[in-house]
């Protein structure tokens, strides 16, 4: 995929995961990676590890983006968001380096069985 | 206190599965903050969103050593991303964000249970051909 220059088709459906991605991120504040890693990995066939990290890159900059908008609305608890974000920070190190040892088919069924549980999350809570 | 060793775990669970799964843990922050800390819904959003940037770029930096960072691809699908994550929080508050939360949580059932049965498959045709292999070794 990076290899060659990418062609139309593969722009534009990266362009369509960017907008699915981006639309559920703003409207839902998780940040878009739920419905971005099967789109990447589905659509535009990236591999699994690669699509976990490309992902998490699109997040932060649609997350920015978002966020604007909450701190408008005086949406954002500072001292909330300063303490989960340190555990975060922490943690996504941690995610981050298991990732790298996990392998490719073992990692895929992982995320297939977290979207099984945030479908079944928001069927019931909403 | 209590609220902000809550928050501090959560941020901690939320990080692990946010970086091994490329979803930056928002998917647990917002709804660990409304059921265990009972934030409202909104206000956990903003909170998730705010935790997500810091969890998604600790993640990156250890992915980026890796290689695993496709930054072509990035910037294809980012723009689209920005523009539209706008538009969805600036009518986040107006739609009935309970029934759009269940179409969603449908869609993304379908997905997993296509994603694990497409994975059963290529394990079973995978087992087949070695036990072709197998036969024909002893033939």
């Amino acid at each position: 995929m990076s290899e060659q220059a990418p062609s139309a088709r593969s722009r534009g459906r990266g362009v369509t995961t960017g907008v699915i991605g981006g639309f559920v991120s703003g409207l839902t504040g998780i940040g878009g990676g739920t419905v971005m890693v099967p789109l990447l990995t589905g659509l535009l066939r990236v591999p699994q590890h690669r699509a976990h990290a490309t992902s998490l890159v699109v997040v932060i900059f649609a997350a920015t983006a978002a966020l604007v908008l909450y701190v408008g609305r005086g949406d954002v608890d500072w001292a909330m968001a300063a303490a989960v974000a340190v555990g975060g920070v922490a943690g996504g190190q941690v995610g981050a380096r298991a990732m790298h040892h996990v392998p490719e088919v073992r990692l895929r069924a992982l995320f297939a069985i977290f979207l099984l549980a945030v479908g079944i999350r928001l069927l019931v809570f909403g | 206190m209590e609220e902000i060793l809550g928050a501090l775990a959560i941020g901690v669970a939320g990080g692990v599965a946010g970086g091994l799964l490329g979803i930056g843990g928002g998917t647990l922050y917002v709804p660990a903050l409304v059921l265990l800390l009972g934030v409202e819904q909104q206000l956990a959003q903003g909170i998730s969103l705010a935790a997500v940037i810091p969890t998604a770029i600790s993640a990156t930096t250890a992915n980026l050593r890796r290689g695993y960072v496709d930054g072509r691809l990035v910037a294809t699908v980012t723009p689209a991303a920005l523009v539209l994550a706008v538009v969805g929080a600036r009518i986040a508050g107006e739609l009935d964000s309970d029934t759009l939360s269940r179409i969603f949580g449908v869609v993304v059932l379908y997905v997993g249970v296509r994603t694990l049965f497409s994975l059963w498959r290529q394990a079973r045709s995978t087992r087949a051909q070695a036990a072709q292999h197998a036969s024909e070794e002893t033939d």
